[in-house]
C-alpha cells in the first residue's frame, strides 16, 4: 500500500544542514495498523508528512499503491490526498469558525459533490465517531476528545484508505485517549484502513500491529 | 464552494464587519461621484447648439431707472450697433436677453392640450444666428420679414418640438407661451441651444425675438459680437472707447465668453473634483483596509490553509478561498450599498438625471469596486498560495 525506498530528507538554511531522515525502507500492507516511535527530533512527523504527501524526500521514492509519486504535480498530490489519505494531528487542526458538520465537509469541498451528499457523507462520519448530535456545535464548545473525534470524522469522510495520525492521543487525558484509540483500532478492524500512527505513548503502540522505531532519523529496528 | 465562503465570512462577521461597513461607504460615495461625472461626461457629448469661438460679450449698463426712458434705451442700443458695424475687427454683431454661460435663466410654464409643459427662454436679434453660429435644422432664423408678422416668431429645440408636436412638423405651429404680443408661432427648429453651458442638463428651449425698435418689451439684452480671426485683447480698449463716444453716460463690461465657459467649468467641477478626492481618499483607506485585513488574515490562518492542503486543496484552491471570501465580502458591502443608492432614481429624487446614468453609474462604480479587491487580494493570495502544509501543520 505505502512503499518507502531509501527515503532521506535533509532540511538546509545558509549555515546549518539537518538530516532529518536517512536509509528510510518500509513497507506498509494494505490494511495494516503501524505505529511510529522515537524521541521528539528523531523525524517521525517528518517521515508521516512524507507519507502524507505534504513534503517531499529529499532523495529516495515513495510509491502509494504501487505508483511512485514522486514526479507529480500539485493537483495530483492534492487529488491523492484528498481521495486516498485522511490526516488527524496531535492538535486537532479543526476551523473554528466553522460548525462540527462544515468541520467534517471540508475534505469533501475539493470533490464534485452537492451540498446534500456532502452533509449525508459527513453526517454518517460523525455518527461513526458518536457525535451526531453535535453537528451544529463549534470546536470551541467541544472537549479535547470530542475535537478529536471530529477530527476522526474529517478523516474518513472521503472513504480514504490510508489514514495518517500524528500523535492523536498527545494532547488528551488517558481515558479519551484510550477512546480515541478504540475508534482508530476499530477503523482498522472493521474499514481495513491502513493506519500509520505516530506516538509517544508505548500503551498505544503496543495495541497496533507493528512498531517502527525511529532515532536521530534513522530506522533502529 | 459559494456556500462555505458565505460560511466563513458569516462565521467571522466581527473582523469582516469594519471592513465591509468601508465598503459600503466607500461604494456610496464613488456611485456619487460617478453619477455626477457620467452626468456631465453625458452631457458634454451633445450637441451645444453654438458655438463661442472668438465671440465677445458686451454688458451695457444704461445707469437708466428700470421700466423708463425706454426709448432713449432702444435708441442708445441701435446707434451702438451702428457703430460697431464700423469697426473692421468684427465680423458680426447680434444681441441676447439671457448670454451663454451667465447665471441667470428665464423658466416659463404653460399647458398644452391638457398637460404642464414647462420650457426655457431666451431673447435675441435677429444677428445672433451669425455670431453664435446657430445651425437650424428646420425653418429660418429671425429676420425684418417678422417685423410685419402678425404673430411673434419663435425658435425652438427640437426637445421643445417633440415635446409639444411628437412626430408632427413643428413650423407654423403655434406655441402655448404666450407674450404680450399673444402667442408666438414656430418659424425655426435648432438642434438644441444649451445656454448654460456644456454640462448643463438639456431643456426645452425656445427663443423669441427682439425688434430693434420696440419699446414696450422690456427686453433688455447684451451685444454679442464675432471678432475676426486674429484679433487681440488690445481691440477691447478700442471697442469701449469707440462705445462711451456713442453712449457718453454708459458704462460697459467686455468679456470673452471662452472666459466665461473656463469660470463655468471650474464652478461646475470644483464639486466633482472634491467629491473625487473623497472618493479616492476613501478608497486608497479601502484598499489600505483590505491588504491588512487580509494580510493579518493570513497569517492569523496558516494552519487552516495548511489543514485545507492536507485535506485535499491546491494552491490554486487556497487562492480562490482567499480571494472568494475577500469577493464575499465586497459582495455584501456593494449589495447594501446598491439597494440604498438605487431609491435615488426609484423614487425619483433627482428628476433631472436619466436611469440610464444611474445604471452606468453602478456599473462602473461595481467594477472598480470589485477591481480594487482584486488587487488588493492578489499579495495577500499569493502568500497564502506559497504557505507549505507541512510547515503550517507543524506542532511545537
Amino acid at each position: 500500500m505505502i512503499t518507502l525506498e531509501n527515503i532521506e530528507k535533509v532540511y538546509r538554511t545558509d549555515k546549518i544542514e539537518t538530516v532529518a531522515l536517512q536509509a528510510i525502507n518500509l513497507k506498509i500492507r494494505e490494511g495494516e495498523f503501524i505505529s511510529i516511535m522515537g524521541p521528539s527530533g528523531s523525524g517521525k512527523s517528518t517521515l508521516l508528512n512524507i507519507m502524507g504527501l505534504l513534503d517531499a524526500p529529499t532523495h529516495g521514492h515513495l510509491a502509494l499503491n504501487g505508483t511512485t509519486v514522486d514526479s507529480y504535480g500539485d493537483k495530483q498530490l492534492a487529488r491523492l490526498r484528498n481521495e486516498r489519505l485522511g490526516f488527524i494531528f496531535q492538535t486537532f487542526h479543526l476551523i473554528n469558525d466553522l460548525s462540527v458538520m462544515d468541520n467534517v465537509e471540508v475534505p469533501l469541498l475539493y470533490r464534485r459533490m452537492s451540498g446534500s451528499e456532502r452533509r449525508k457523507l459527513a453526517l454518517r462520519a460523525l455518527e461513526r465517531v458518536g457525535l451526531s448530535a453535535r453537528v451544529h456545535h463549534f470546536p470551541s464548545q467541544l472537549s479535547g476528545g470530542q475535537q478529536q473525534r471530529v477530527a476522526i470524522a474529517r478523516a474518513i469522510v472521503g472513504n480514504p484508505r490510508i489514514i495518517l495520525a500524528d500523535e492523536p492521543t498527545g494532547n488528551l487525558d488517558s481515558q479519551m485517549g484510550e477512546d480515541i484509540m478504540s475508534i482508530l483500532l476499530d477503523l482498522s478492524k472493521t474499514e481495513k484502513s491502513t493506519i500509520v500512527m505516530v506516538t509517544h505513548d508505548p500503551r498505544m503502540a503496543e495495541k497496533t500491529e507493528r512498531t517502527l522505531r525511529l532515532f536521530d532519523g534513522r530506522q533502529v529496528n | 464552494m459559494i456556500k462555505h465562503f458565505l460560511k466563513m465570512v458569516w462565521n467571522r462577521k466581527r473582523i469582516n464587519g469594519l471592513i465591509m461597513i468601508e465598503i459600503f461607504f466607500s461604494f456610496v460615495v464613488l456611485f456619487t461621484v460617478i453619477t455626477a461625472t457620467v452626468y456631465y461626461v453625458s452631457n458634454y457629448r451633445k450637441p451645444l447648439g453654438f458655438s463661442i469661438d472668438r465671440v465677445w460679450s458686451i454688458s451695457v449698463n444704461t445707469r437708466l431707472p428700470w421700466k423708463t426712458h425706454m426709448k432713449e434705451k432702444v435708441d442708445g442700443m441701435n446707434q451702438l450697433t451702428l457703430a460697431l458695424r464700423g469697426l473692421p475687427e468684427i465680423e458680426s454683431i447680434g444681441g441676447i436677453s439671457m448670454v451663454p454661460y451667465s447665471r441667470i435663466d428665464g423658466i416659463y410654464g404653460a399647458d398644452y392640450n391638457g398637460r404642464p409643459v414647462e420650457t426655457h427662454m431666451n431673447h435675441a436679434t435677429d444677428g445672433l444666428k451669425d455670431v453664435l453660429t446657430i445651425e437650424l435644422t428646420a425653418g429660418r432664423w429671425f429676420s425684418s420679414d417678422d417685423d410685419a408678422a402678425k404673430s411673434e416668431p419663435a425658435i425652438i429645440n427640437e426637445r421643445l418640438a417633440k415635446d409639444l408636436f411628437g412626430s408632427d412638423d413643428p413650423l407654423g405651429k403655434e406655441i402655448p407661451f404666450a407674450s404680450q404680443h399673444g402667442k408666438p408661432r414656430v418659424v425655426g427648429i435648432v438642434k438644441d441651444f444649451r445656454k448654460s453651458g456644456e454640462f448643463s442638463q438639456p431643456v426645452n428651449y425656445m427663443i423669441s425675438r427682439i425688434k430693434s425698435n420696440d419699446t414696450t418689451e422690456l427686453n433688455l439684452w447684451d451685444i454679442l459680437i464675432k471678432v475676426k480671426p486674429g484679433t487681440t485683447a488690445a481691440f477691447q480698449e478700442r471697442l469701449v472707447k469707440t462705445m462711451e463716444t456713442v453712449a457718453k453716460n454708459w458704462t460697459f463690461d467686455v468679456v470673452r465668453l471662452e472666459h466665461e465657459r473656463e469660470s463655468d467649468f471650474k464652478l461646475r467641477l470644483a464639486p466633482l473634483i472634491a467629491g473625487g478626492l473623497i472618493a479616492s481618499f476613501l478608497l486608497i483607506m479601502v484598499a489600505l483596509g483590505l491588504i491588512g485585513v487580509l494580510w493579518q488574515n493570513v497569517s492569523q490562518r496558516t494552519k487552516e490553509i495548511g489543514l485545507r492542503r492536507a485535506m485535499g486543496g491546491t494552491a490554486q484552491h487556497v487562492y480562490r478561498q482567499i480571494l472568494g471570501e475577500q469577493f464575499v465580502i465586497t459582495t455584501l458591502g456593494v449589495l447594501v450599498g446598491s439597494i440604498l443608492v438605487m431609491q435615488v432614481p426609484l423614487l425619483d429624487l433627482i428628476g433631472f438625471i436619466q436611469p440610464g446614468t444611474y445604471i452606468a453609474a453602478l456599473t462602473i462604480s461595481l467594477i472598480l469596486m470589485y477591481a480594487l479587491t482584486y488587487l488588493c487580494s492578489l499579495f495577500p493570495s499569493w502568500l497564502a498560495m506559497d504557505i507549505e502544509p507541512a510547515e503550517a501543520l507543524h506542532y511545537e
